[in-house]
């Protein structure tokens, strides 16, 4: 009974889910102070708010194809430039050294910030998993 | 209904609308699942697209082996700003590569580049597929379902009947149980104490049933026997005064009436204190009893009695049947029965005795059925008549049972059937 409950709340909610389109200005503003700081005043290709269950998350598209997503309060928690590299002041500095210093010729296609730890690919197809002290804890090529 | 059977019932019939809803929410759920996964794998497909074009990079072929497939069109502002910049749409969608019309999930959006060019793209992915795999999921739903609720049945009417077991024991031992036999010890091993305290209760019920039997017995046997006396001194008394004293016709007429009644009262206690030791096992001797030569004997005897009452008589019987059995308690058998179908015969009736195989049966004529549950317990007499004590199918009952002999009454074609059956 209680899983048949639990079931109809997902069933639900999951209707309330789905993407909505917004404009630049309807970004959280730390999220819009990320973009001006980073990328300029590069324009906005699509901007979208994407309502999970019990989240929100904004993802973002850059005229020239930079892909950002934002958590609900604006923090960014990934940055992929799949046709260009991402600004070298977003990755943190610790990690950053360490890439430049193991592959000096190859640029940072995405980073992605997770709960416990940072995914960062390379243009040479590598994924670096490193934790939350920076430590480089794997590899997935 | 059995107890498990019910509970099995029980069981189902809440199972079914419960596992029913839960079945249908389940679906419902992953229909939903699987939509947002579809919308979201097509989503990811339109933004690899999207920013492709934004990059300026080559774009995927338009047939690159996937069923899916996409539009680019550039628009003008004046449309972008007049159209939803997302919508999702179930429609017929025309594949060039195929040339066929296929049900597809389209995505739109609309997007501008660095040179504030907008463009509507869409991109479309057959159902097909995501039907199908809904189907498999409503088949797999409704099977497990069905397995569950056979299995949770299944599951709780093994455990349930496994718990029970003392239960049926203890209602088996009650079945064997009989007044008046010996009790076996009651051997219900069990950890549960509800059950322990019924198979104590039950053994203690039945000690008492025994004890009062018991003591229900020896008190008729007793009475029984204390009459004896008594009566015996009232016959004589009665004779004494028939013979001594002078009396006039009027008293003597009473005296004899008192007489009559006192030997119906010597009678019954007779038959009483037989049924008594009878019930005591008191005739351990036997011998073996021919019972045709019984009933040659008895039969001869009756019609002598009953001689006015020309009461036809058939005989049906092998050369001999011999049985093991106390002499006296196979003659008051034999005769009891025998004599209850002449007492019980209107004037000009008809009476058969016959032997077939172990089977002694005595017919006699009658109007309508008796009570066959009754007849046989004692003082019970569904039409009262002169010289009976009420008492003749309770000692034939009495004797039947304590040598294992079948005994039936049946009522057919117009004649009561009394059929005695000795064990083979």
């Amino acid at each position: 009974m209680l899983m048949s409950v639990l079931m109809l709340a997902i069933a639900l909610t999951a209707r309330a889910d789905g993407d909505r389109l917004i404009d630049r200005e309807q970004l959280p503003a730390k999220a819009r102070e990320f973009l001006a700081t980073h990328f300029g005043d590069k324009a906005v290709s699509l901007a979208k708010v994407d309502r999970e269950i019990f989240d929100l998350r904004y993802e973002v598209v850059l005229v020239d194809g930079e892909k950002i997503e934002f958590t609900r309060s604006g923090e960014w928690d990934e940055v992929s430039c799949r046709y260009a590299s991402v600004p070298v002041e977003i990755i943190p500095k610790a990690i950053y050294s360490q890439i430049n210093q193991r592959y000096p010729d190859v640029v940072v296609r995405a980073i992605n910030r997770e709960f416990k730890h940072y995914e960062v690919k390379l243009s040479n197809g590598m994924e670096l998993i490193f934790d939350r002290n920076f430590r480089l804890t794997g590899y997935d090529d | 209904m059995k107890l498990t059977s019910r509970v099995a019932l029980n069981l189902s019939l809440v199972m079914i609308p419960v596992l029913a809803l839960w079945a249908a929410l389940f679906y419902v759920a992953v229909v939903d699942e699987i939509n947002d996964e579809a919308d979201d794998a097509l989503e990811g497909y339109a933004e690899l697209i999207i920013i492709r074009h934004l990059a300026g990079r080559e774009l995927p072929p338009l047939n690159d082996g996937s069923n899916n497939s996409y539009q680019l069109r550039p628009v003008d502002s004046l449309y972008a700003a007049t159209h939803p910049h997302i919508s999702y749409q179930d429609v017929a969608w025309y594949i060039p590569e195929k040339g066929e019309t296929e049900p597809a999930r389209v995505f739109t959006t609309i997007f501008c580049n660095n040179r504030a060019e907008w463009f509507e793209l869409q991109v479309a992915t057959p159902t097909f597929e995501k039907d199908d795999l809904l189907m498999t999921v409503l088949g797999c739903i409704i099977f497990l379902c069905f397995v569950l609720l056979i299995v949770g049945v299944g599951l709780t009417m093994w455990v349930f009947r496994r718990a029970m077991r003392p239960l049926y024991r203890l209602l088996h031992w009650l079945d064997r149980y009989l007044p008046g036999h010996e009790v076996e010890p009651l051997s219900n091993e069990t950890d549960i104490a509800e059950f322990n305290r019924l198979n104590e209760v039950a053994e203690q019920m039945v000690n008492r049933a025994e004890e009062l039997y018991d003591r229900q017995k020896q008190f008729i046997g007793n009475a029984s026997h204390e009459l004896q006396t008594p009566l015996a001194v009232l016959g004589n008394r009665l004779e004494w005064m028939l013979d001594s004293l002078h009396l006039d016709e009027e008293q003597m007429a009473e005296v004899l009436r008192l007489l009559s009644t006192q030997r119906h009262l010597v009678r019954l206690n007779r038959n009483l204190l037989l049924l008594t030791k009878i019930d005591n096992q008191q005739f351990p001797e036997s011998v073996a009893v021919d019972l045709v030569g019984l009933v040659c004997a008895e039969q001869e005897i009756l019609s002598e009695m009953y001689e006015e009452r020309r009461i036809s008589c058939t005989l049906s019987l092998p050369e001999n049947f011999v049985v093991v059995m106390n002499e006296s308690l196979a003659s008051i058998l034999v005769t009891n029965l025998m004599r209850n179908a002449y007492l019980h015969s209107e004037e000009g009736g008809k009476v058969r005795f016959s032997i077939e195989g172990h089977s002694l049966i005595v017919e006699n004529e009658g109007d309508e059925a008796l009570d066959g549950e009754r007849i046989f317990e004692r003082f019970y007499q569904g039409s009262k008549r002169e010289g009976s004590t009420g008492l003749g199918l309770a000692l034939v009952r009495a004797i039947a049972e304590s040598y294992g002999i079948a005994l039936h009454y049946a009522f057919e074609g117009g004649q009561h059937r009394f059929c005695l059956t000795w064990p083979s």
